[in-house]
């Protein structure tokens, strides 16, 4: 009889995320999206998007932001918005629906950590996409798409690092939805329905109305796509881009801490189908 | 034919109450729906925040276009949905059961799934163009006319998913050709077709006519400047819209049980 | 530590929505609160000790999975207490899933789109299985399933018994203490069934797994374990050893005859007359068919004898009181009198 293993040491449960961090990376090659259509889906909503705002700088020439930087802004926030897709929203839903998230919660690791794992490895799929695109656009924009200043880059990078965590917590708290509602679509979409209002991918959040803009200061979903090109514009400088940057983390932490809360509780109500 | 559609209703009814007993994936659609108007609205807002017009389109005519596309949407959805599953009925081969049954696949396929969310876009469909219809001061018939559209609308949209779908018969892999679709033509049509380049507004007037039944009316209503060959021309391009779509399923049903596959 | 399981009036239930017919009653009932408890298990105790080897049946809906799934963690428990290695399963999950091992029928483990190898290069690290263990485990189990074609075969393009193989292999990887393996043959053809059952048998005498198997083909049953526990509707009917269970529900033994033409009264009032002597009755008879019932074990011979001198018989069988009869004719049974001793 083998003797039973104890629990195990933090050194030993980070070599087994690493383990499953390579297996992730192996299957994210082999998972087949649909890259080419949601490509071109992107591609079509950034036209769209551009008309619209191309009429209102034709009658409106003197706004806040030239519309040459408006273009920027709106491709890079296309860029990053497409960087941050979270296959493992649908993963999941789905896995919780047809109960194969049973073996999930039957593995030595940890769930949140697992899954954030699995989405840093589609983050580098999804994100290889997004640095295409942003070639692209220095075709076409030319020296207008790169930051200011190196420091200002650094910062960015930082920025956008904390929104990839900032994004990754919001999805994890609204797919335990699916624990509770069984539902796919719903958890998915509303998340995306809040994320297209207050993000800031339409559109700069200094555009908004005051009341809209009240409302998505207070809220995590500027810290995605928002805070991270400010500071890559040079919008926010210094003090201002350190304390976009703090609150970032401060959300980063309290989604985690709020997603761990919820899990707790879904799973004392889950019934998994089947037997 | 009295038969078949008294199939079909039966068919409708007892899939919807499937749907029902699923009352909180109602509720979470219904309000999910909601919310994604909402964010277009939203957008609107910010948009408007900054320019009085569009391309000389006023808010209240811009929230005409936005109720029309919602409650077409809303009607294909709760009638049509079924269309949306076709890709991975064909990647699994559930769609064998489906071609033994002694019904017209496609007019069966079609009414056998109803999504129960569709009553937000409905719903919302509704307000929006009611709310516009009463800030513009319509006259009578463009109540009676508008809800006519919005069913024209839905069954050119339902016709579009089919042609797509129809797609993947051939093209059997992980393209999402109706997501495409559909997200360009729920996106693009929102907006006053004026502000799209002429290719553009060609193709979403007869190529694929979705805007001929919301744009059209509303420009027409409004007092907006048009083409006179486009009045007439859309309408037909409509009607030779759907009978293509038809065309498409049977010539995609054909390539599946060729290659049996 | 002696106990591998200790359960207590363990019970769960769940609450379902009172439903109307019909599709006004359907949106109705979207906006009404009724609700009605459902009781999967009803408060059953039992103990495994280590290294025992246990069935556990059931008709679908007895509440197998349900107890299985809180075993393992997976679902709270609305009632009692159980102990799995010292563990509540429920709170100390990731601790427990290092030393079990669980095959869930239909839903395998496996990662879905990278080959079979990479899975379990996966879960060596993950369960953190010593390389003295694992370099017996992993070839064992190569060998044993026929794994070796299909190692560098992603997972989704493999059939289902390929599946199941792959899955059990992986389950059984880090030699666990308690292994739970819910319909583990489901699916199977018949000689991969005795390949995996052999398997099973092996690697539990080998590292002394604790086996709780809960399966419909009883053969699962009969060649690996000892032990047999049944639920029937959340309730725990029997618990001891296969040859107990035989012995409390082996009633009559049967001797279903088919016969020539059907028997006529005054023919089969004279074959009455005769098989009781040797404890036999006649049970059934319907047209061609007879049967006939006994109690005493050694009467088949006599009574067969008698039966081929008083009528013609065109074909003979059997029944034996083997497991498989016995468990069909208590399903068959009406709730009340399943509960009789």
């Amino acid at each position: 009889m083998r003797p039973l293993q104890p629990p195990l040491t933090l050194l030993s449960s980070f070599q087994s995320y690493a383990s499953y961090f390579v297996r992730c990376l192996k299957a994210s090659f082999a998972y087949r999206a649909a890259t080419i259509t949601n490509l071109l889906t992107a591609a079509v909503s950034y036209s769209i998007t551009i008309m619209i705002w191309r009429q209102v700088y034709s009658q409106n020439p003197n706004l806040l932001i030239s519309s040459d930087q408006m273009y920027v802004y709106l491709l890079l926030a296309g860029c990053v918005n497409y960087a941050m897709i979270m296959n493992i929203e649908f993963r999941i839903s789905q896995r919780i629906r047809n109960g194969l998230v049973a073996t999930d919660l039957l593995k030595p690791v940890d769930f949140q950590i697992a899954q954030g794992i699995q989405a840093i490895s589609d983050g580098f799929f999804n994100g290889s996409m997004g640095i295409m695109v942003f070639l692209c656009g220095f075709f076409v924009f030319g020296t207008r798409m790169l930051p200011p200043d190196f420091p200002c880059f650094c910062l960015f990078m930082i920025s956008f690092l904390l929104g990839f965590t900032v994004m990754y917590g919001v999805c994890f708290v609204f797919v335990q939805g699916a624990f509770y509602t069984y539902s796919g679509y719903g958890i998915m979409a509303s998340r995306n329905a809040l994320q297209l209002t207050f993000s800031g991918v339409s559109a700069p959040l200094a555009f908004y109305p005051p009341l809209l803009k009240t409302i998505a200061d207070w809220l995590p979903f500027k810290h995605i796509i928002y805070s991270p090109i400010s500071i890559y514009m040079g919008w926010a400088k210094n003090a201002d881009a350190y304390q976009l940057i703090l609150q970032q983390a401060c959300w980063a932490v309290f989604l985690f801490v709020l997603g761990k809360l919820i899990m707790k509780h879904a799973l004392k109500q889950l019934e998994v189908q089947g037997g | 034919m009295r038969e078949n559609i008294k199939l079909y209703l039966t068919a409708f009814n007892t899939a919807l109450q499937a749907k029902f007993e699923y009352r909180v994936d109602f509720f979470v659609g219904v309000l999910t729906s909601c919310m994604l108007q909402l964010s277009s609205l939203f957008f609107l807002w910010v948009v408007f925040h900054q320019t009085p017009s569009i391309n000389g389109w006023m808010p209240d005519q811009v929230i005409l276009l936005f109720g029309m596309t919602a409650a077409a949407l809303g009607l294909s959805e709760l009638f049509f949905n079924h269309i949306w599953f076709v890709p991975s009925y064909i990647v699994q081969g559930d769609l064998d059961r489906l071609l033994t049954y002694p019904v017209n696949s496609l007019y069966f396929l079609l009414i056998t799934r109803p999504e129960l969310h569709a009553f937000g876009n409905l719903a919302t469909g509704t307000l929006l163009t009611s709310y516009a219809l009463i800030h513009l001061n319509a006259p009578w018939y463009a109540w009676v006319f508008f809800p006519l559209f919005a069913v024209s609308g839905c069954l050119v949209y339902t016709a579009a998913l089919v042609i797509a779908a129809s797609l993947s018969f051939k093209f059997v892999g992980p393209t999402s050709i109706n997501l495409f679709v559909t997200n360009i033509l729920l996106n693009a049509t929102r907006y006053p077709l004026s502000i799209y380049p002429q290719v553009v507004q060609i193709v979403l007037l007869v190529l694929v006519p979705y805007g001929a039944f919301h744009y059209l009316p509303a420009s027409l209503l409004l007092g907006k400047e048009l083409n006179l060959w486009i009045i007439l021309v859309t309408p037909l391009a409509a009607l030779f819209f759907f009978w293509e779509a038809g065309w498409f399923w049977r010539w995609g049903l054909n390539q599946y049980e060729s290659t049996g596959s | 530590m002696e106990n591998a399981l200790h359960v207590e009036n363990l019970a769960k239930s769940y609450k379902r929505r009172v439903r109307k017919p019909g599709l006004a009653g359907a949106f109705q009932s979207m906006f009404s609160a009724k609700t009605e408890e459902f009781h999967a298990v009803k408060g059953i105790s039992f103990s495994i000790k280590r290294g025992e080897k246990v069935g556990l049946i059931g008709e679908n809906g007895a509440g197998k999975s349900t107890t299985l799934k809180m075993l393992t963690g997976i679902i709270v428990p609305t009632g009692g207490q159980l102990e799995v290695l010292g563990l509540v399963p429920w709170q100390k999950r990731r601790q427990l899933a290092l030393n079990i091992g669980v095959v869930f029928g239909q839903r395998p483990q496996l990662l879905w789109d990278i080959p079979v190898r990479e899975t379990f290069k996966l879960l060596k690290d993950m369960y953190h299985i010593p390389n003295g263990v694992f370099e017996i485990t992993y070839p064992e189990a190569v060998k044993r399933l026929d794994l070796e074609p299909l190692l560098s075969t992603p997972v989704r393009l493999l059939s289902l018994g390929q599946r199941m193989r792959c899955d059990l292999a992986a389950s059984l990887l880090h030699a666990p203490a308690v292994a739970f393996l819910d319909e583990p043959t489901i699916g199977l053809d018949l000689t991969v069934k005795e390949q995996v059952r052999e398997y099973i048998r092996d690697m539990q005498n080998r590292f002394g797994i604790t086996l709780l198997i809960t399966t419909h083909d009883l053969k699962d049953i009969t060649e690996v374990c000892d032990r047999l526990l049944l639920l029937d509707k959340g309730k725990l009917l029997f618990d001891g050893s296969l040859k107990a269970f035989e012995k409390r529900f082996a009633n009559e033994s049967r001797i279903v005859a088919e016969l020539h033409q059907p028997a006529t009264p005054a023919s089969l009032k004279k074959l009455s007359a005769e098989i009781k002597r040797y404890g036999g009755a006649i049970t059934l008879s319907e047209g061609h068919r007879l049967i006939l019932e006994y109690r005493e074990a050694g009467a088949a011979p006599a009574l067969t004898q008698i039966l081929l001198k008083r009528q013609k018989v065109v074909d003979l069988t059997l029944e034996k009181t083997d497991i498989d009869t016995i468990v069909t004719r208590i399903y068959r049974k009406p709730a009340g009198e399943k509960m009789k001793p």
